[in-house]
């Protein structure tokens, strides 16, 4: 009796969720990345190993910004305080990493933990691909001249960063997010998240020079909530919101 | 099966080797099991591990303090000789190995310890990282069988070496003085500089120096160091990663067992 009980208020409370969920429904977050301050110099890097591959210097320019509106390229963009339920659209698939002209491509790459990363060297020199989560080792493969892609899932979230032992100058970062809300900002310092579901969100922003920010949003059905990041030189930044 | 004596013999051997020094004694993964490794290990192993299994221990911080390596921290779950693909954790035997034939240079053996004591000190050891609670780490095959030592395998396996780029790290001669070794540019996990192994002195070698211990290198490279898998690059040809290995082997005039 208790059991047939249970039963049914447990169908009664699937009925009311998946009621609630249609009802909130879903809505797009518009994020804006800007860089307020003098851009740094790139880094002058001179190269001792294979320079019909690599050139003789590399320019390393770790903020990369659209002037004068200092838009902010390469910034990967999470909602933070989602947990995947498993019913939603999934983002898993198979994500190419090339070593190409001795830097890596994309330089940051944020995808769904479950997904395939493939690693491939476009290069006429060999490269290592050492890519490390905290303390472990990801995968560290040799990626010789003309070799076969490597591939390998990737399964915990968290932050990879992506390197190369023979050519220090090569760095690379992947972001893996249990859930499909996630970007990175393109050349104008914009990324759209789609299909997040309505209400209240924490969002942030990480690049690797500049940190971290946060920002409180609410996403309306079926509408769009916007939030503009600002990074500071002096190492702050702050961030403003607008729902539609 | 049609074989060839010799090759077959060889293959038998390799695989009574591993199975000799495991299995028999293992004893089950309980708290049991792991409180009486902790006993063994907080005897023998926490001098340079540390309690906290972080390579902390009162002689570990003095033990490559400033240069590699560090005694293992435990927590990191990154293993530098395993028989798994890079990444992966290393299977309860390739511990058990670690621990019975020690690091030449860097850690004593542990074989005088009975075997189910060894065991014991496994369990605990792995009880530093919730990623073996969960992951099923699966040895990557041997494929092919050790290529008698003839001049074609040794040509094969000195091109792979300069086709392999191993040169870059560690050197034309294979004396770990390679380019990029020398212009001090290698870095372990923990940041602090790293030798390319010279290849020329096979009694250093951490992971063994038979041709199924480097093949086994080759294939799975060593977490946490530069020296990267090969496994992809050997999968394409079953003789490359004995060539390469013999190729190794060749490099010294020193008698390895
Ligand atoms: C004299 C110091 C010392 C003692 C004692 C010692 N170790 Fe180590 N151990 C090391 C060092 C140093 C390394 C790292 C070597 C390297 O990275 O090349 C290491 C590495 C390891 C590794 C990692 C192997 C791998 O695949 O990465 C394991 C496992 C290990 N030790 C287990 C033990 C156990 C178990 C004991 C006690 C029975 C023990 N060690 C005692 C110094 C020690
Ligand atoms: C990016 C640099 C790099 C490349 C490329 C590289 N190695 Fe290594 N290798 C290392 C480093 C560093 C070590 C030392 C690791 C340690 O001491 O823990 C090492 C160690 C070794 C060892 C000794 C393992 C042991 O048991 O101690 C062998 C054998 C070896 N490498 C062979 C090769 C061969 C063969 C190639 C080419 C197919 C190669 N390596 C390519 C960096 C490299």
């Amino acid at each position: 009796m208790l059991l047939i009980a249970l039963f049914i208020a447990v169908i009664l409370s699937n009925v009311q969720e998946s009621l609630a969920e249609t009802e909130q429904g879903h809505g797009a977050v518009n994020v804006h990345v800007l860089y307020r301050g003098t851009v740094p110099p790139p880094t002058e890097v001179k190269v001792t190993r294979d320079p019909e591959t690599c050139g003789t210097t590399i320019y390393r320019q770790s903020i990369t910004v659209r002037s004068p509106s200092g838009e902010l390229k390469d910034a990967m963009v999470m909602v933070e305080d989602i947990h995947a339920s498993g019913k939603e659209q999934t983002r898993t698939q198979s994500m190419v990493l090339s070593n190409s002209k001795c830097s890596f491509s994309p330089h940051v790459m944020p995808l769904q933990t479950g997904s395939t990363l493939e690693i491939q060297n476009l290069d006429q020199v060999m490269h290592n691909t050492h890519i490390t989560h905290e303390l472990r080792t990801f995968i560290n493969v040799a990626m010789v001249v003309n070799g076969r892609p490597v591939a390998k899932r990737v399964a915990n979230p968290g932050l990879y960063r992506v390197q190369c032992d023979v050519h220090k100058f090569m760095e690379g970062y992947v972001l893996a997010s249990e859930h499909p809300y996630f970007g990175v900002t393109d050349e104008r310092g914009s990324a759209k998240i789609t299909d997040v579901p309505a209400g209240e969100h924490d969002i942030s922003v990480w690049h690797e020079r500049l940190g971290q920010l946060q920002a409180h949003i609410t996403v309306p059905p079926n509408g769009e909530a916007t939030a503009t990041f600002e990074f500071h030189e002096d190492g702050t930044g702050h961030s403003r919101r607008m729902n539609r | 099966m049609r074989c060839q004596n010799l090759v077959c013999g060889l293959v038998l051997l390799l695989a009574l080797g591993t199975s000799t020094v495991v299995q028999a004694t293992k004893p089950e993964d309980t708290a049991a099991t792991r409180a009486q490794g902790q006993v063994l290990f907080e005897r023998t192993c926490l001098f340079c591990h540390g309690a906290t299994g972080q390579g902390d221990g009162p002689a570990g911080w003095f033990l490559g303090r400033y240069a590699s390596p560090r005694p293992r921290n435990f927590t990191a779950g990154s293993f530098k000789f395993r028989s798994t693909p890079s990444g992966d954790l290393p299977t309860d035997q390739d511990l058990f190995r670690t621990i019975t034939k020690g690091i030449p240079g860097y850690m004593p053996s542990f074989a005088s310890l009975s075997e189910a004591a060894r065991w014991q000190i496994v369990a605990y050891v792995k009880s530093f990282y919730p990623g073996f609670r969960t992951e099923t780490p699966v040895p990557l095959p041997l494929v092919g069988a050790p290529t008698p030592q003839l001049a074609e395998s040794l040509d094969r396996g000195r091109a792979l070496y300069t086709s392999f780029e191993c040169h870059t790290c560690h050197g034309t001669e294979g004396r770990g003085d390679g380019p990029v070794t020398q212009a001090g540019e290698l870095k372990d996990a923990s940041g602090l500089q790293i030798q390319a192994a010279d290849l020329t002195r096979p009694s250093s070698f951490k992971n063994g120096a038979s041709l199924p211990d480097l093949v086994r290198t080759l294939l799975t490279g060593l977490d946490g160091t530069p020296m990267p898998s090969y496994a992809a690059r050997l999968s394409d040809r079953e003789t490359d990663a004995w060539d390469l290995a013999q190729y190794l082997r060749a490099l010294s005039a020193e008698s390895v067992p």
